[in-house]
């Protein structure tokens, strides 16, 4: 495993112990996971009658059934299924400032919940959302592959500006998203109606979304940190002369921050904030869990 | 608070160009942030001259240490009072060496001294000051108790008198200010009234003691013959004291060629005369006293130089031809002077004879200043009885002869002789001693008087004084010695210390004659002994002795004059501006590290 100072066996023993809140399972999940639904699957475990339809399987018909009744039905059994979780890690410019270290917390972030989903039988998949090609890890399914993931994911630098919905759109499509659990990590400096797009874009595809928006504390109270001087876009690269009051500018970024939450409620998208001077083993066992996350 | 250099507060103007460096940074700074999106509704708002400047620490760091720098240029000094300080006079004078219980008084005084030194509080400053010379021990007051006792251990007394009022005031304007505590430690006795700033330490007690008090050698002038010597001594006790008085010649001292004996009365004082064989040597004297009731030591020993006329040599330049024709008819007169009127290349005189203004020579001068009215004048002559050359003259004379009424010309000196003429004083022989060279003016004409035996007396008794007929040194008098070669000379000290000293024009000049004794004078193989007497019956007088103690001046004048310490401010505030700078380098450089680009 590559040098990863902060993935201790004590964090890990931690992620063991947790595991991702599944509100409902959905269609698209590959079979041999450990969440059963009611489809005419070839398990043992009973489900349920349904009538006899063209084209079902005639071994499925109960005999017994239609020698009381008259009726043809046939035997439908449970299903189990595994989960697929999306980790979509922002990769913008704006993730590189004020330093990498708000890239760096998003991806141990993903790897950690990643590792949560691997530890709980799930399948996981790191994407990158960044400017060209989709770029976007394999599979992951068993413990092991944590050092892979480990590996993979630090070979990536937050660069460029994208417009995230069609981002989103594209990936659906190469990487063939559909069902499951999209979980994303992002600063949130977005518009909030490109925010807002790029979310529906998940949903249609039939996605339980999270959000985890992580952001510095010098980007949470910029009036601390300038005030009557220029400023420059990382991603645009827009000046501008700002003349506003502190409580302006902490105005703003709080009204900000408000309104995406207040979409993610509204829609039922789980979404909470975390600061970078929190540290990550306290994210994860305190926080996440706190905010219906993790279990 | 005072300010040495007020310019330095132009560095004041630094703050306007900090300022402006701040505003102009501030309007130049860019700021990488990761997105405008948050504040894109407050964009269109055209941007503020602020009139406020926003600053950090670091601005208010940077202004501390401009306003500190120029306070540091200006260089201010604060005032403030002085630590307490004791003004300590140790009596070193020569009675303090009287012996009392085998152990003389100045040791007892060091030892109290130093008991009172282990007691004194830390930041109390302390001026040592001996009596005896009147002079400081260490330079400049001190609080430091192991400089203060090795100073002190240092301290020896001397057979000079001592004037502790002398001391104190010398002390006084050494601090310059009065001192809060003046400790005197000496054997005096204690005034009945003192000052309360003015601690008393009184050291040995009343003693009696027998002493040589005076002494003189006589002989004639003109002619080689036994030499008298007459010594007066004193007994300062109650009760009769038997005394023997011995001389012997030479520095060894050790054959006895005079001796005389007598009983001395309570307080009463006594000549002795002694008479010497005759000797051809040049050389002294040395009287020893033996006498009973005697717990002082140095007042039992004199020296008398026994240097005779006859190795006097004398240099007649007289221009005027009666003057010299008169002179030289006195000189021829004296068979034990030698004398000639060309000078010799090869030896120098011992007094010269001269009628010329310009060009007076080193050596011992009789100046003669010819009147420029050569007619006899009649006045009446008074003669200052003090001078030796006033020796056998009358206190008031008649006489006629030729003056000099230019009292202009009169030189700096002792009056021996005065003429008044026409309502006025006229100097008439004026004596005059100056860096160890005698001189004698003449302001009338000696050959042209009616009556010759008084200016012949004047004229003897001229040249026996710039002969150095009989003079007897005492301690604190300097030695001048002649016949040396230009360099460096060596003097043994009665205590057998040598100091060196410098030969100037063949004159060696030593004037560290703190002790009674016999000082040798040493250049190569030449030695030359030179006696220095003790003679000095107030410090002999160990019942009665006289107090030099005066109040000290009245607190209303010495407040007035008492002067505040200035404390320079300029190296505190110095350092302060240093450590300012290292706090803004280091937050700076914090900073930096954690914002390395101004990136928010």
């Amino acid at each position: 495993m590559p040098n990863e100072a902060w993935l201790t066996p004590e964090l890990i023993r931690h992620l063991e112990v947790l595991q991702l809140s599944v509100r409902w399972v959905r269609s698209g999940h590959t079979l041999g996971g450990r969440f059963p639904i009611n489809r005419r699957g070839s398990s043992v475990e009973f489900a349920d009658y349904t009538p006899y339809c063209a084209g079902d399987d005639f071994r499925a018909i109960d005999w017994n059934l239609y020698a009381r009744l008259d009726r043809l039905y046939i035997k439908t059994y449970k299903e189990e299924i595994a989960l697929s979780v999306e980790l979509l890690i922002d990769a913008t410019a704006s993730m590189g400032v004020p330093d990498l270290e708000k890239f760096k917390r998003c991806r141990q972030i993903a790897i950690c919940l990643a590792y949560v989903a691997l530890a709980e039988g799930h399948r996981a998949r790191l994407s990158w959302i960044q400017a060209g090609r989709i770029l976007s890890s394999p599979w992951f399914s068993q413990r092991r592959d944590l050092s892979q993931m480990v590996m993979i994911s630090g070979t990536v630098h937050p660069q460029d500006k994208l417009f995230l919905p069609e981002w989103l759109r594209r990936a659906a499509i190469a990487l063939r998203i559909r069902g499951g659990q999209a979980i994303l990590l992002t600063d949130g400096l977005i518009r909030p109606a490109e925010f807002f797009e790029a979310l529906h874009v998940l949903m249609i595809r039939n996605m339980e979304i999270k959000v985890i928006q992580v952001l510095s504390p010098q980007e949470l109270h910029p009036a601390r940190f300038f005030r009557s001087t220029t400023v420059v876009d990382a991603e645009t690269g827009l000046r501008h002369q700002l003349a506003y009051s502190p409580q302006e500018l902490e105005q703003a970024m709080a009204s900000h921050n408000e309104h995406l939450a207040r979409f993610c409620k509204r829609n039922g998208i789980l979404f909470v904030q975390h600061r970078l001077d929190e540290s990550l083993e306290s994210l994860m066992t305190r926080t996440l869990p706190a905010h219906g996350f993790l279990e | 608070m005072q300010l040495h250099n007020p310019l330095g507060l132009l560095g004041l103007l630094s703050i306007p160009v900090l300022l402006w460096l701040w505003r102009l940074s501030a309007t130049r700074k860019e700021f990488l942030i990761a997105s405008l999106v948050p504040f894109e509704h407050l964009l269109p708002r055209p941007p503020q001259r602020r009139s406020r400047l926003l600053v950090n620490l670091l601005f208010w760091i940077q202004l501390a240490a401009c306003i500190l720098s120029a306070c540091a240029l200006a260089q201010p000094a604060m005032q403030r009072h002085q630590a307490k300080t004791t003004l300590v006079v140790l009596d070193t004078s020569a009675s303090m060496y009287a012996k009392n219980s085998g152990i003389s008084a100045l040791s007892l005084a060091k030892r109290r001294l130093n008991q009172w030194l282990a007691t004194k509080p830390e930041t109390e400053q302390i001026l040592l000051m001996t009596s005896a010379p009147v002079a400081p021990v260490l330079p400049r007051p001190q609080s430091d108790k192991t400089t203060l006792v090795q100073a002190l251990k240092r301290v020896e007394g001397s057979h000079l008198s001592g004037n502790l009022a002398s001391a104190v005031r010398a002390g006084s304007a050494l601090l310059r200010r009065r001192p809060d505590k003046v400790l005197v430690v000496t054997d005096e006795l204690q005034p009945a009234q003192l000052d309360e700033r003015v601690q008393w330490i009184g050291m040995g007690r009343p003693l009696s003691n027998v002493g040589i008090v005076a002494a003189s050698i006589e002989g004639t002038f003109c002619s080689p013959a036994q030499a008298t010597v007459l010594v007066t001594l004193q007994n300062f006790s109650e009760s009769n004291s038997s005394a023997r008085l011995t001389a012997a010649y030479g520095a060894k001292a050790d054959t006895v060629v005079a001796e005389e004996s007598t009983t001395l009365s309570p307080w009463a004082r006594q000549t002795l005369s002694l008479t010497l064989p005759a000797q051809n040597t040049r050389d002294f004297v040395e009287l020893t006293l033996h006498a009973e009731r005697d717990n002082f030591d140095w007042d039992n020993k004199a020296w008398l130089p026994l240097s005779g006329s006859s190795s006097s040599s004398m240099l007649l330049q007289v221009d005027s031809p009666s003057l010299k024709e008169t002179l030289s008819e006195w000189l021829n007169a004296c068979p034990a002077i030698s004398w000639y009127s060309q000078p010799k290349p090869d030896a120098a005189a011992n007094v010269v004879i001269s009628d010329h203004t310009n060009g007076l020579p080193d050596s011992a001068t009789l100046l003669i200043r010819l009147p420029v009215v050569p007619k006899p004048t009649l006045s009446y002559w008074v003669t200052s009885l003090a001078h030796p050359i006033s020796a056998y003259l009358p206190p008031i004379g008649f006489l006629a002869a030729p003056i000099s009424t230019v009292t202009a010309e009169a030189p700096a000196g002792t009056e021996v002789v005065s003429a008044l003429f026409d309502g006025m004083r006229v100097p008439v022989v004026v004596a005059d001693e100056h860096a160890g060279i005698r001189r004698v003016h003449f302001f009338f004409d000696p050959s042209r008087n009616i009556d010759s035996t008084l200016s012949a007396l004047i004229f003897f008794n001229s040249l026996r004084w710039l002969a150095n007929e009989t003079q007897i040194k005492t301690a604190g008098e300097s030695l001048v010695q002649s016949d040396f070669h230009s360099g460096s000379v060596q003097v043994r000290r009665p205590d057998n210390r040598y100091d060196s000293i410098e030969s100037i024009e063949g004159k060696a000049r030593y004037d560290k004659t703190t002790l009674a004794g016999l000082y040798l004078f040493t250049q190569g193989k030449q030695n030359t002994y030179v006696p220095v007497n003790f003679l000095n019956p107030a410090e002999s007088n160990l019942i009665r002795h006289a107090s030099t103690w005066q109040p000290l001046p009245s607190e209303k004048d010495d407040s007035a004059s008492a002067p505040l310490v200035l404390y320079p401010l300029a190296p505190l505030l110095t350092g302060l501006v240093l450590i300012l700078l290292l706090l803004e380098w280091g937050l700076h450089a914090w900073r930096n590290q954690k914002h390395p680009k101004s990136k928010i």
